[in-house]
């Protein structure tokens, strides 16, 4: 049984990583060419090259960073509450709102970009980072929006009544009891949401007019002009939150599990 | 004093049908008084209302003299304990019954000392430091009555409180529920559906049907002498014999009986009325075994069953059925088809109207 456990654990390991493994090398190669196992020569040009001024990959990393960051503070202000009505009020049309909710998920992102584009050179938000955070919503808003339904879904209200008679405030009842009980599910949420605006190519091209300068751009372009182990010091960067927030969060991820297992 | 005060209380649904129908009741302080219904007569509602989650379209609630009308449940001197307990998951025993006195805004010295003194009060000894995960459902149970005796309500509500329990531990907590009742005195409103959980522990019972309270009294009141034909049934009463009273003797389809002398309640004048007696109060003797005098009946058995502590004997006179319940050493040997003699003892007989 436990040896089981392991070899799946093995298996997944290696499918995920394993890929991974000829970027880590392409970013010290110099020069690989289609037979040789291995580069002729090693470098850490590509590395010096993506930490210098020139690359901008320094620049583009924290821009993502913030829009990521800002989209994920939106989206858990808008989506949380939303969430949590969705989850726990009973009322006519609830189907209708959760496929309304779930439409950006269903219709192809180019499709609603497009769309949006045009709206969004009428309002001036084309090339700016706010444009770029609001378009990034589209896709964002839907996973908060769904996680924290389901999490508030499977939570009992009469505990904030509990605390309501034991003399806590409609607030304090939230705080104290509520919020410790759903945070490791929303904590979930709000690493998906990072994750998710940190991965968009298509809807921050369209919208940031090129003059917003963001981590999957830019190795779209190194890596469509060639230069494989600039590419591959780049990919490595930009899977690096993704590795992080995995490891930070299966954690959480156990534990929102277990809070969602419990009722 | 009184403790709590409903004045006519009725609280309906937007689609017009009534949940409680103008309830009206004064509890005493320190009284134990069980409302006692089945599912779906009200008993959550009207809980909810006095726990302050939902208010009634008419009428007034007061608890220790004030109208609490439109008060939030936190402001309330109600506490309810929830039939689900509710311990807060993430919060030790000690934290989850200071949890309350933290709300009030109480100094941690001042909580920590009532909180000891809970723990002693509830014997949880050593538990302080655990989750609620790691207890026994009797220690749960203990750790939600101790934190809600912890912010000394005026009424503590207990909604269920053994139903999730095995039998013994129920027992064991019907003790401590009314020890503690004792040492603290407060007033507790015992919600449930368990007569003889209501019987066993309640100074008064309410007997709520259909949103009504039917009847309120002392247990042994309420089971020797059931306001309707419905109460009795609620209360495990399954013998009904249709007639009418006539100078202090029941005529009826089996003969004439004589009713107690003492008691003369309003429906002892009606015409017609139910007479009906306790399972239990019935006398039971082989046909030969008895002398035939005033309020005896011959009948057959025609059904027997063992529940472990009693039998319940089924016998028939006449197309009626009366329900007989006797000790397993008084019924040994009966069998279906044995010719009986059946005694309704005059003082145990009772006259309820007729509903049909």
């Amino acid at each position: 049984m436990i040896w089981g456990k392991r070899l799946a654990a093995l298996v997944l390991a290696t499918a995920l990583l394993l890929p991974l493994v000829p970027l880590a090398v392409w970013s010290f190669a110099r020069g690989w060419r289609f037979p040789d196992l291995l580069p002729q020569a090693w470098s850490l040009r590509a590395w010096a090259y993506t930490f210098g001024d020139i690359s901008g990959a320094l620049g583009a990393f924290w821009q993502t960073t913030l829009i990521a960051c800002a989209t994920t503070v939106i989206a858990m202000a808008v989506g949380v509450p939303a969430g949590r009505a969705l989850g726990l009020a009973r009322f006519g049309g609830k189907a209708m709102v959760y496929l309304l909710v779930l439409a950006p998920v269903i219709v192809p992102g180019i499709a609603t970009a497009l769309g949006l584009h045009a709206v969004f050179l009428r309002l001036g938000l084309t090339g700016s980072v706010s444009g770029v955070v609001l378009v990034h919503l589209v896709p964002v808003l839907p996973y908060v929006i769904l996680v924290s339904a389901s999490l508030f879904a499977n939570y009992n209200l009469d505990y904030e009544r509990q605390a309501r008679s034991l003399g806590a405030s409609a607030w304090q009842a939230f705080w104290q009891v509520t919020r410790p009980q759903v945070a490791p599910g929303l904590v979930v949420a709000a690493l998906f949401a990072f994750l998710v605006s940190w991965s968009q190519y298509i809807l921050t091209l369209l919208i940031g007019s090129g003059q917003v300068q963001t981590l999957p751009l830019l190795l779209f372009s190194f890596a469509s002009s060639g230069r494989n182990d600039i590419a591959g010091a780049l990919a490595i960067l930009y899977i690096l939150p993704g590795i992080l927030i995995l490891l930070a969060s299966s954690r959480h991820l156990a534990a929102g599990t277990a809070t969602l297992g419990r009722t | 004093m009184t403790a709590l005060r409903l004045d006519a209380i009725s609280k309906g649904y937007t689609s017009g049908s009534t949940v409680i129908d103008r309830v009206s009741l004064d509890v005493a302080a320190g009284e134990i008084f069980a409302l006692l219904g089945p599912s779906g007569s009200g008993k959550t509602t009207l809980v909810k209302m006095i726990a302050g989650f939902e208010e009634p379209d008419r009428g007034g609630i007061e608890i220790a003299g004030q109208s609490c009308l439109g008060q939030a449940p936190e402001r309330r001197g109600a506490v309810l304990v929830f039939q689900d307990l509710l311990l807060f998951p993430h919060l030790s025993v000690t934290d989850n019954i200071g949890f309350g006195l933290k709300m009030r805004g109480m100094t941690p010295a001042d909580r920590s000392a009532k909180v000891t003194e809970m723990i002693a009060l509830l014997q949880l000894h050593g538990l302080g430091g655990r989750k609620p995960s790691e207890l026994s459902g009797g220690q749960q149970q203990r750790v939600a009555l101790a934190r809600a005796l912890a912010v000394s309500p005026d009424i503590l509500l207990l909604d269920e409180p053994m139903s999730g329990l095995d039998q013994h531990l129920r027992e064991e907590m019907g003790q401590t529920i009314l020890g503690l009742q004792s040492r603290t005195g407060v007033t507790i409103i015992l919600i449930t559906h368990d007569q003889a959980e209501a019987a066993t522990m309640a100074d008064r019972i309410g007997v709520l049907l259909e949103g009504r309270l039917e009847q309120v009294g002392p247990p042994r009141e309420l089971y020797n002498r059931p306001a309707s034909a419905a109460v009795a049934q609620f209360l495990g009463g399954r013998n009904f014999i249709p007639g009418q009273v006539r100078s202090g003797i029941f005529e009826s389809g089996l003969g004439h009986f004589a009713l107690p002398e003492t008691s003369a309640g309003p429906t002892w004048s009606a015409a017609k009325g139910l007479l009906t007696i306790r399972p239990e109060a019935v006398r039971l003797a082989p046909a030969a075994g008895m002398p035939l005098h005033e309020n005896c009946l011959s009948a057959q058995v025609t059904a027997t069953r063992f529940t472990g502590t009693a039998v319940f004997v089924t016998t028939a006179t006449e197309g009626q059925s009366l329900y007989v319940a006797l000790s397993p050493q008084d019924a040994a040997g009966l069998q279906p088809g044995d010719a009986v003699k059946l005694h309704l003892p005059a003082d145990a007989l009772w006259v309820v109207p007729n509903p049909a």
